[in-house]
């Protein structure tokens, strides 16, 4: 195979690419056969941006721990492959802007609805119509909630919370986020003012492309044990919102590629690929892009969080539902970096994590998990497509050991936008999901055309490595009723 | 074809062409906005003024798309036509630009897919036969 990318299978979903040239360690992808054969033939094909290529990339930063990984869900991304995990050694290790991305903790919130599927059928309709009327979504879309310099500096710092204490939601729903929707070392001053002007109009936006808000009902449950515990039984009417950090990530993102460039120059790190620009963690420059990424987090919770409450504002507005009736079952990113406790080789330390387009997945027992779910693990919400499923998922033992606990986060693209926008027609897409019971409100036919069933991997066969790996476990599935867009 | 969108798995490549490269970077960002809106439907009434400056033709590509997707927010701009000179300034470049366009309307623009960033994957300025090439992925 082309530059040495050859795999080695170890187990039916668990593949090697063993340590060779400038990697520092290993990589290792937990996938099956079929997504496998598409990396390799994309190798072969010398494909422009192939992920594996990028797994040998990111195994070769300096302070990489134990291996590069890439879990089911696993496709090219920029620097880092989406589904890339990647841990670093807090002292001899750096944070790199690509295994972040732009969309800082773009992430998933789900709802639960004391309602079941058949009280919701007759309202349906009006349900999918106001919260596509109410929660601003699509391109130049703007949130109803204004905020000066000062007012996003306090939100960037203190993330969910700060928008509950403005009646954007209850204060339970803190306990059900990771992180309580609030990381630590978020320092505003390491944020552009340009990157806060942006935001001024996007708090509580859902955006576009891949981001959705779907009326779901809970189809079949897997662990009844996990799924008691979250709260979910079949036939409930639950709520997804996909969504990130809006325009503040993005400039973010794009303000850190940039000096990260310089950083690296500065510190003399081999870069394999630009996007992989990056800094020691122990730096000035490392420091100030990890108080930044806190910060884009915190806008990401926050934001979600106010979609959360509006979707409620149309649950009571149509259904009767008082706000507290709706709850937050979990709230949890896919594209992060933060600092973590894990077992290395028999010893426990902390270590820099990011995950692009994966989860956190902690298994059984850490603290980390809200006291409620801590028996089994918190819930990994894998968002799937429009016309298939989405999965409630968690993390296990053995994710813990092998993984950094980590989960995947959704179907993973099996189609580029244009080929998809040329295969498929956005109205078809509609009317074909109508036929199968799916309804869609989408501000952007283009959109629903690159977002298309069929531009996706079948997220069945991606939650079905996930579990032949163990790195996590089914919970419950969950089938789309009506799809809002932008 | 001055434009080109290119297959990259999760998000969109683009490369514009140009017989000079004030023509590849002006093209590059007609690719960016035509992503976002129908470009034929945006009148040029209201101009923005940019300089910048960058190390390298690469560095200028991605400061120069980079502001004009900030603007859009900024400002509540789209854009549809690009005038752009670039220069070379002691050791790096500097580019002096006017982008045209009006306030994004929803009703007559036909909105499509938000642009989230400028990516350095597959980024590159280069002379070509025919003159100017300017690529790269954008996130969507």
């Amino acid at each position: 195979m082309a530059g040495g990318l050859r795999l080695e299978r170890v187990a039916s979903s668990e593949w090697i690419l063993p340590r060779e040239g400038a990697m520092r360690v290993p990589g290792r992808i937990y996938a099956d056969a079929e997504t496998i054969a598409q990396l390799e033939e994309d190798v072969r094909n010398r494909a422009e941006w192939n992920a594996l290529v990028q797994v040998r990339n990111v195994a070769s930063l300096p302070g990489i721990v134990d291996a590069a990984l890439a879990l089911p869900d696993v496709h090219p991304g920029y620097g880092f492959p989406i589904g890339g995990v990647g841990a670093f050694d807090l002292d001899d290790g750096v944070v790199a802007v690509g295994g972040v991305g732009f969309d800082i903790n773009c992430g998933v919130r789900l709802l639960a609805t004391p309602l079941e599927r058949a009280a919701v059928e007759p309202r349906i309709e009006r349900l999918g119509e106001r919260l596509f009327a109410t929660v601003p979504a699509g391109l130049g879309a703007e949130g109803r909630l204004r905020l000066s310099i000062a007012e996003i500096d306090r939100l960037l710092v203190e993330g969910a919370a700060y928008v509950v204490e403005r009646g954007y939601g209850v204060p339970d729903d803190l306990a059900h986020i990771e992180e309580n929707g609030r990381i630590e070392n978020a320092d505003p001053s390491v944020v552009s003012t340009r990157a806060k002007q942006r935001q001024f109009r996007q708090v509580g936006t859902l955006g576009s492309g891949n981001h959705y808000l779907e009326i779901q009902v809970v189809d079949r449950v897997l662990d009844p044990e996990a799924a008691s515990a979250y709260g979910l039984s079949e036939g409930r009417i639950v709520v997804s919102i996909h969504t990130g950090s809006r325009a503040l990530g993005h400039q973010i993102g794009q303000d850190y590629l940039k000096e990260m460039t310089e950083a690296s120059v500065k510190y003399g790190i081999p870069i394999p690929e630009r996007e992989l620009v990056c800094a020691p963690i122990r730096s000035p420059e490392g420091e100030r892009y990890l108080g930044a990424v806190a910060c884009g987090a915190n806008c990401a919770f926050a934001n979600r969080q106010v979609i959360a409450h509006l979707v409620r504002g149309v649950f009571t507005e149509v259904a009767g539902l008082p706000e507290e009736a709706i709850r937050t079952v979990y709230d949890i990113g896919h594209n992060n970096v933060k600092v973590e406790t894990h077992a290395v080789d028999g010893a426990v330390r902390p270590l820099l994590v990011h995950r692009k387009g994966s989860t956190r997945a902690f298994g059984p027992g850490r603290k980390e998990s809200p006291q409620a779910y801590r028996s089994v693990g918190h819930p990994v919400l894998v968002g799937g497509t429009m016309g298939t499923a989405s999965y409630v998922m968690r993390g296990t033992d053995r994710g813990m050991e092998v993984a950094f606990g980590s989960g995947i986060h959704g179907a993973g693209r099996a189609l580029s936008r244009k080929k998809a926008a040329k295969r498929f027609w956005g109205e078809t897409v509609v009317s074909d999901l109508a036929a199968a019971g799916i309804r869609v409100w989408a501000h952007s036919k283009r959109g629903v055309a690159e977002e298309a069933p069929g531009a996706y991997k079948d997220v069945e066969r991606v939650v079905g490595a996930a579990i032949d790996a163990g790195i996590n476990k089914a919970v419950a599935r969950l089938r789309p009723l009506a799809v809002i867009k932008g | 074809m001055p434009i080109e969108h290119l297959d990259h798995t999760a998000d969109l490549g683009l490369r514009a062409t140009g017989p000079t490269e004030d023509e590849a970077f002006s093209e590059a960002a007609r690719g960016l906005f035509a992503l976002m809106v129908d470009l034929a439907t945006v009148r040029p009434d209201q101009e923005y003024a940019v300089h910048l400056e960058a190390p390298t033709d690469a560095d200028l590509l991605v400061e120069w798309l980079s502001d004009l997707l900030a603007q859009k927010e900024l400002t509540g701009l789209v854009f549809s036509q690009f005038d752009v000179r670039i220069g070379r300034n002691g050791g790096g470049l500097r580019l002096d630009g006017v982008a045209s366009g009006e306030r994004l309307d929803p009703g007559r623009h036909r909105p499509k897919i938000e642009v989230k960033g400028i990516s350095y994957l597959g980024l590159s300025v280069r002379r070509t036969d025919g003159g100017w090439a300017a690529q790269c992925v954008l996130d969507v």
